[in-house]
């Protein structure tokens, strides 16, 4: 039992902080009809993790952590060009770049080192990979999301209901929003993989908007769906051997279930 | 009288199209303004300029007296958009309450408690607090924007169409609130296509088309003669795109 444990422990945890980080910012996503966003956003974290990895042969997450920032913001600076210069509206301009960034990623895995486990690795997620240093850098990722959120969580909120507001930019808090996803998504994928890291994003959100009263509310049901989602995907990888991504993924469809069963029982209340 | 806003030969186009041509304005305290004209006469994109949302091509707007990229003191305008709330639906789960609480985050002044609870009785939002703003109706939707709106005691209240789609009872009571707010000293800046509101609420208009066609008391507008131009020009030039 102690060796199960010694051995899932940096994969709970780092999973834990995981969870409550995109507590906080995949609310947005769903209400601004993005939530395909992060997984495009994943095609650019291939490409970035593959270079980081195969071509500049760096193996230690704490230094692909930047490189992949500066890959991603770059590829952000090149969705804003497009939009700009070529008048594209911004879903068209991401896709056309993740999809850029995925063939380069692609040519890489090619020509590099198409059988290196970790490509593999990257794909699938895998929960007893999850390091001590994947541990910390989730804890570190949770701790900006607060940060900021406690800082811009308003603007991103009342990009929802107003288009502009007298005197306040938006420009920061969105280039502070989509850095955080970024960093979410990248200490996602040692978990869920880049197939499936996105649903995440998506489904515990979604739910919890439904259900929940408040905003404050819907961020708390949030946190606590994906912690379900993380204990019960571990148990059915566990107990039946196959990748925890494919068993968290599964339980979050199921999720869908939930406001279901809950309408019933709040009309009786009422 | 002092000045609120100051515009002096405002220019402005979208691509190609010039919107505004030439426009010169002031809005002194106490004003209780419509700024009326047809669709695409460029009221809501003059307000947007005002509000520095959209950077005009030639031309000045003076703030409080400042130029407006100096003007820092947001909080004295209060605002309210065209089709407020389009991008609330029933899965938005912010409540009222939160919602009235957004303009203090925005610009870290604290609402006057006293006050704000005067204008959510004023609105009828009482029952409403809780509830979530997804779940509103049309009109009770409006009526939150505007006590957001007012929720700080802005000096000047801008309103971009804002009873469009509300039932005639509805408006009555909408511009009679507005009417006593203005009574209480509160300058108010409405864009419309109404224009019999004109004789009930306001006591100045502007006719807007591309051009300032007339800027001045409501009694003198009544006995402006270019309505009917002000009207044609614009079909002429809406035509001669077609």
């Amino acid at each position: 039992m102690m060796e199960y444990i010694e051995l899932l422990k940096w994969g709970f945890l780092a999973g834990i902080c995981f969870s409550w980080a995109i507590a906080f910012t995949s609310p947005f996503l769903v209400l601004q009809r993005n939530a395909l966003f992060p997984h495009a956003i994943t095609h650019t974290l291939f490409f970035a993790l593959l270079f980081s990895a195969l071509v500049l042969k760096v193996s230690s997450a704490f230094f692909i952590y930047p490189i992949t920032l500066i890959i991603v913001l770059i590829s952000m600076g090149a969705i804003v060009l497009i939009q700009r210069v070529f008048k594209f509206y911004e879903d068209t301009a991401t896709s056309l770049v993740t999809h850029f960034a995925l063939a380069l990623a692609l040519i890489i895995a090619t020509k590099y080192s198409f059988y290196d486990a970790r490509l593999f690795s990257y794909l699938f997620g895998s929960f007893v990979a999850v390091s001590k240093e994947d541990f910390w850098l989730s804890l570190f990722t949770l701790v900006i999301t607060l940060i900021f959120y406690r800082k811009f969580g308003t603007f991103w909120i009342s990009q929802i209901t107003d288009k502009a507001v007298p005197g306040i930019t938006f420009v920061l808090s969105n280039l502070v929003y989509f850095i955080i996803l970024s960093l979410q998504i990248f200490t996602g994928i040692k978990l869920m993989g880049i197939l499936l890291v996105s649903m995440f994003f998506v489904s515990s959100s979604s739910v919890a908007l439904k259900i929940a009263s408040s905003f404050k509310k819907a961020i708390v049901f949030t946190g606590i769906l994906n912690m379900l989602a993380l204990f019960i995907g571990a148990g059915f990888s566990i107990f039946w051997d196959f990748p925890f991504s494919a068993g968290a993924a599964i339980v979050m469809f199921f999720y869908l279930l939930i406001p279901l069963v809950l309408k019933p029982i709040n009309r009786r209340k009422k | 009288m002092r000045t609120l806003v100051e515009i002096e030969n405002l220019y402005f186009s979208y691509e190609h199209h010039l919107v505004l041509k030439g426009i010169s304005l002031r809005i002194e305290k106490g004003d209780f303004l419509a700024i009326i004209g047809p669709n695409g006469g460029g009221k809501s994109t003059l307000v947007k300029c005002m509000l520095g949302f959209l950077s005009p091509e030639k031309g000045s707007i003076r703030l409080w007296g400042k130029p407006l990229k100096e003007f820092k003191e947001w909080e004295k305008i209060g605002y309210v958009p065209q089709r407020a709330g389009e991008g609330v639906d029933a899965l938005f789960p912010l409540t009222v309450k939160e919602f009235l609480q957004l303009p203090e985050k925005w610009y870290g002044k604290k609402a006057d408690f006293e006050v704000l609870s005067e204008l959510v009785g004023t609105f009828g939002m009482e029952t409403l607090l809780n509830r979530r703003l997804g779940e509103l109706s049309y009109g009770q939707l409006q009526r939150a924007y505007i006590v957001r709106a007012l929720s700080l005691q802005p000096e000047l209240l801008i309103l971009d169409e804002p009873s469009v789609g509300l039932d005639f009872f509805s408006q009555d009571v909408f511009y009679k609130t507005l009417t006593k707010l203005h009574k209480k000293g509160l300058t108010i800046v409405l864009v419309t296509h109404e224009t019999w509101l004109i004789t009930k609420a306001v006591n100045k208009v502007a006719c807007l088309n591309q051009r300032l066609f007339f800027h001045g008391n409501h009694e003198s507008f009544c006995s402006f003669a270019g309505t009917e131009n002000f009207y044609t020009d614009y079909h002429r030039i809406e035509h001669s795109h077609w």
